[in-house]
C-alpha cells in the first residue's frame, strides 16, 4: 500500500488504513518505541496506542509541516515517552502524542520556543553524519550500543563522537554569548 | 538568559535539555535516515551492482569486484544474527571474501602462470562464483524471513537475483559471446539494478524489524585490514613474485687446451672475440674445423619501433659458422649484451624464430636450440642456464596476420638486479636439405620495463600475447641473422 494511499484511507475514516498502518509501518513504531521501552509488552502497548492517535489525529498531520514517517515517528516516540513517564520510568515532561505543544505557563513557554529554535538552528549546522547520530541520541533516545551496531561503528567511535559532539553544540549554544 | 543555562548545565542536565530541546517532528531525511537496515541495503546493493558486472579496462575488473565483495561481506557481517539464514549468508561471504582476496593477490605472483598456479586460481575463481550463488539464495531466503516477521505482505524480490546471476553464469560457461549477448547483458543488468530498487524498497518498511549484530571491529577497521592484507600481498608479490627463479654460479674458465686452439683458430676466421669468450668449450670444439663463416652486429635500444623514453640499449651479435662435411651444415650462434643497463629488471624473454621453421623446403635441424646466460658481479663471472629454454605452441595476434596458432622456441629469464655486463646467446645447428636457400634466423628480444602490470606477467606471456606495444610494461626489440652461403664470401644481408 503506498503512503498517500495510506493516508487517503486514514483520512476517510477506513479501517483498511488502520490494518494498513500496522502492516506497513509496525516495525517502524515498534523500531522507535524500543529504545524508550525495552518490554516487550509495553511496546505493543505503545504501538497501540501510536496508531490510535494516528486514527484519531490524522487530521492534524499536515504535509507541508513534514513528512508522513516524521510525523509517525514523532508520534510513536511522544508516545512511548508518555507510558514510560506513566510507569515511572522516564523523568521529564510529559509529551503530547500528537506532536503538538502541551499547555506550559507563558514564560515556560517562550523560554522553550527559544530554546527549540536556538538548538534546532545549532543542529541544522551540523555535517550530515552528526545531524543523524544527534537525532538518533537525543531525539529517538538510542543506545550507544545501538548506534554501534546499526552504523558498523565500536560503541567506543560512537562514544567518541558523541562527547565531540556534545562539545561542539555547547559552544555553538552557550558560545554565542561570548562571540 | 537562556544561553546562560547551555552554559552553566552540568553535563547530565545539558543531555536533558538536548533531549526536550527539539521541536517535533524531525526533518522528514532524518526520520528516514535512522533506521537499522538503510546502510547494510546500501552495502547489499552496491556490492551485487559491482559484482554483476565487469569494466574490462583499467583493471577495473579486478578492483571493482573485489569492492562489491567486501561491500557483501559488511552487509552479511550485520545481518548475521538475524536468522539462520543470513547467518550461512555471513560465512559464505567470508569464504567468498578469502577467495577473492587470494586471487587477487596470486595475480601479483608470476607463479600464477604455472600449471599448479592456473590449477590453484580456476579452483578459487570456482569457489567464489559457487559462494557468490549461495549467498544470494541466503540473501533471498533471509530477507524473506525478515519481511515474514515484520508482516510485511509485499516479498523482497531478492529470488530474482539468483535467477540472474545464474543466468549470466551460464552464459559465462557456454562462453557465449557477440553483440546480441552484450545487449541481453545489458538489459539483464538494468533487471539487476531494478531488483535492487526493489529489494529496497522492499525492505523500507521491514527493514526496521532487522537487528544488526553489535560489531568488535568496525566496518572502517575491516576495511583498512582487509586492505592492508590486499597492499602487502600485492607487494610482496611484486617484491618476490616477479622474477623467475635462476641458478647463477660462477663460470669455470676454459682450460682444455684443444678447445683453446679451437678458439684461436676460430678467432682467425673473424669470430667475434666477446661471443667466442662466453661459447663453453663442448660449443667451440663443435666448430672444429670450420669452414666459412658470416657475423651480422646490430645495437638494439629500446627505443627501437618508435617507442620513446625508455632507457637501455643491446648488442645483438649474429654468428654462423659452416662446419666441416659433405653435407652443408652450419651453426648458428645469436649473442645479445646489454650495452646500456636498463632501469629495470623483472623477466625477459628470447624468442627464436629458427631458419628450419622459417625455410623448412631449405633447411632441417641438425642440433637442438642450447645457451645460456652470462654476467658479472663482484669482478666474478657468473653463468646461468635459462630459466626455460623450449617450443611453445601459442596463438599469435597480429595487426598483419590476424589470430594465427605458432610454434616458437622461447628462453624465459630473469637477470640479476645488481650485475653488469648482461649477456647471453642461443646456438642450434642445421643442414642443408635442398640447395640454393638463404639462412634466415630471427631472434626477438622482449625486456620488462616496469614491475607494475596486473595481473603479474612474464615476458614470456606478453610475447605470446603481442603486449609489447606501446604503454604496454613490455618492450620488443629485433633482429636477424640472413645471408646467401652460396654467395662467396657469404655477408649479411645489409652489410656493406
Amino acid at each position: 500500500m503506498k503512503e498517500a494511499e495510506l493516508i487517503a484511507l486514514l483520512r476517510g475514516r477506513d479501517e483498511r488504513g488502520m490494518a494498513g498502518l500496522l502492516a506497513e509501518y509496525g516495525a517502524l513504531m515498534r523500531y522507535v518505541a524500543a529504545p524508550i521501552l525495552p518490554d516487550r509488552r509495553d511496546r505493543e502497548e505503545c504501538v497501540s496506542e501510536a496508531a490510535m492517535r494516528v486514527w484519531n489525529g490524522i487530521d492534524r498531520f499536515d504535509p507541508a509541516r513534514g513528512g508522513w514517517v516524521a510525523w509517525l515517528t514523532a508520534v510513536t516516540r511522544n508516545t512511548a515517552l508518555n507510558l514510560a513517564r506513566k510507569a515511572g520510568r522516564e523523568g521529564g515532561e510529559g509529551l503530547d502524542e500528537n506532536a503538538v505543544s502541551p499547555d506550559p505557563s507563558p514564560e515556560e513557554t517562550v523560554l522553550r520556543t527559544e530554546r527549540q529554535a536556538a538548538l534546532r538552528r545549532a543542529v541544522d549546522e551540523l555535517p550530515e553524519g552528526d545531524r543523524l547520530l544527534f537525532y538518533r541520541k537525543y531525539y529517538y533516545r538510542q543506545s550507544t550500543a545501538q548506534i554501534a551496531r546499526e552504523t558498523g561503528r565500536s560503541p567506543r567511535a560512537v562514544e567518541g563522537r558523541l562527547y565531540r559532539l556534545r562539545l561542539r553544540l555547547r559552544e555553538r549554544l552557550g558560545g554565542e554569548r561570548d562571540g | 538568559m537562556d544561553k546562560q543555562l547551555w552554559d552553566t548545565a552540568g553535563d547530565a542536565e545539558f543531555d536533558r535539555l538536548l533531549e526536550s530541546g527539539l521541536p517535533d517532528p524531525p526533518p522528514d531525511e532524518v526520520a528516514r535516515a535512522v533506521n537499522p537496515w538503510r546502510r547494510v541495503m546500501e552495502q547489499l546493493a552496491g556490492g551485487l551492482a559491482l559484482t554483476g558486472i565487469t569494466f574490462q579496462f583499467a583493471g577495473l575488473q579486478y578492483w571493482l569486484p573485489a569492492l562489491g565483495t567486501l561491500l557483501c561481506l559488511l552487509a552479511f557481517r550485520a545481518l548475521r544474527r538475524e536468522n539462520p539464514w543470513l547467518r550461512a549468508g555471513w560465512g559464505l561471504s567470508a569464504v567468498r571474501t578469502g577467495a577473492v582476496w587470494v586471487v587477487l593477490i596470486l595475480n601479483a605472483f608470476l607463479w600464477r602462470e604455472t600449471p599448479a598456479g592456473q590449477t590453484v586460481l580456476t579452483t578459487l575463481s570456482g569457489v567464489g562464483l559457487l559462494t557468490q550463488l549461495g549467498q544470494l539464495v541466503c540473501l533471498w531466503q533471509g530477507l524473506d524471513r525478515v519481511r515474514r516477521a515484520a508482516g510485511s505482505p509485499r516479498g523482497t524480490g531478492a529470488g530474482w537475483l539468483v535467477v540472474w546471476y545464474a543466468g549470466l553464469y551460464g552464459l559465462a560457461l557456454v562462453q557465449y559471446s557477440g553483440l546480441v549477448i552484450a545487449l541481453v547483458l545489458v538489459g539483464l543488468y538494468g533487471l539487476l539494478l531494478a531488483n535492487l530498487y526493489r529489494l529496497g524498497q522492499a525492505m523500507e518498511t521491514a527493514g526496521y524489524a532487522m537487528h544488526p549484530a553489535p560489531v568488535r571491529l568496525p566496518d572502517r577497521a575491516v576495511t583498512g585490514l582487509l586492505a592492508a592484507v590486499l597492499v602487502l600481498g600485492l607487494a610482496a608479490g611484486y617484491a618476490f613474485g616477479g622474477r623467475l627463479p635462476m641458478d647463477w654460479q660462477p663460470a669455470d674458465p676454459s682450460r682444455d687446451p684443444q678447445a683453446v686452439a679451437v678458439r684461436q683458430e676460430l678467432a682467425a676466421l673473424g669470430f667475434p672475440e666477446e661471443v667466442l669468450a662466453d661459447l663453453t668449450d663442448e660449443e667451440v670444439l663443435a666448430c672444429q674445423g670450420a669452414k666459412r663463416l658470416v657475423v651480422s652486429q646490430r645495437e638494439l635500444p629500446l627505443t627501437d619501433f618508435g617507442i620513446q623514453g625508455r632507457q637501455g640499449a643491446l648488442r645483438s651479435i649474429g654468428v654462423a659458422v659452416e662446419l666441416p662435411g659433405e653435407r652443408e651444415r652450419w651453426t648458428l650462434f645469436q649473442h645479445f649484451r646489454w650495452t646500456q643497463p636498463a632501469p629495470w629488471w623483472g623477466t625477459e624473454c628470447l624468442q627464436l624464430l629458427p631458419v628450419y621453421d622459417l625455410l623448412p623446403e631449405g633447411w632441417a635441424q641438425a642440433a637442438p636450440v642450447t645457451g645460456r646466460l652470462l654476467c658479472e658481479q663482484n669482478g666474478q663471472t657468473m653463468t646461468a642456464p635459462y630459466g626455460y629454454l623450449g617450443t611453445q605452441s601459442y596463438t599469435a595476434q597480429s595487426v598483419f596476420w590476424g589470430e594465427e596458432q605458432r610454434r616458437d622456441v622461447f628462453a624465459a629469464f630473469s637477470m640479476p638486479r645488481s650485475a653488469e655486463n648482461r649477456r647471453g646467446y642461443l646456438t642450434y645447428t642445421v643442414e642443408e636439405v635442398s640447395d640454393g636457400w638463404i639462412v634466415d634466423s630471427w631472434l626477438n628480444y622482449i625486456h620488462q620495463t616496469s614491475a607494475f602490470r596486473y595481473p603479474a606477467c612474464s615476458a614470456l606471456e606478453a610475447c605470446q600475447t603481442g603486449n609489447t606495444g606501446l604503454g604496454s610494461a613490455f618492450c620488443l626489440v629485433q633482429d636477424a641473422l640472413q645471408f646467401y652461403p652460396n654467395d662467396d664470401p657469404p655477408l649479411p644481408f645489409g652489410a656493406q
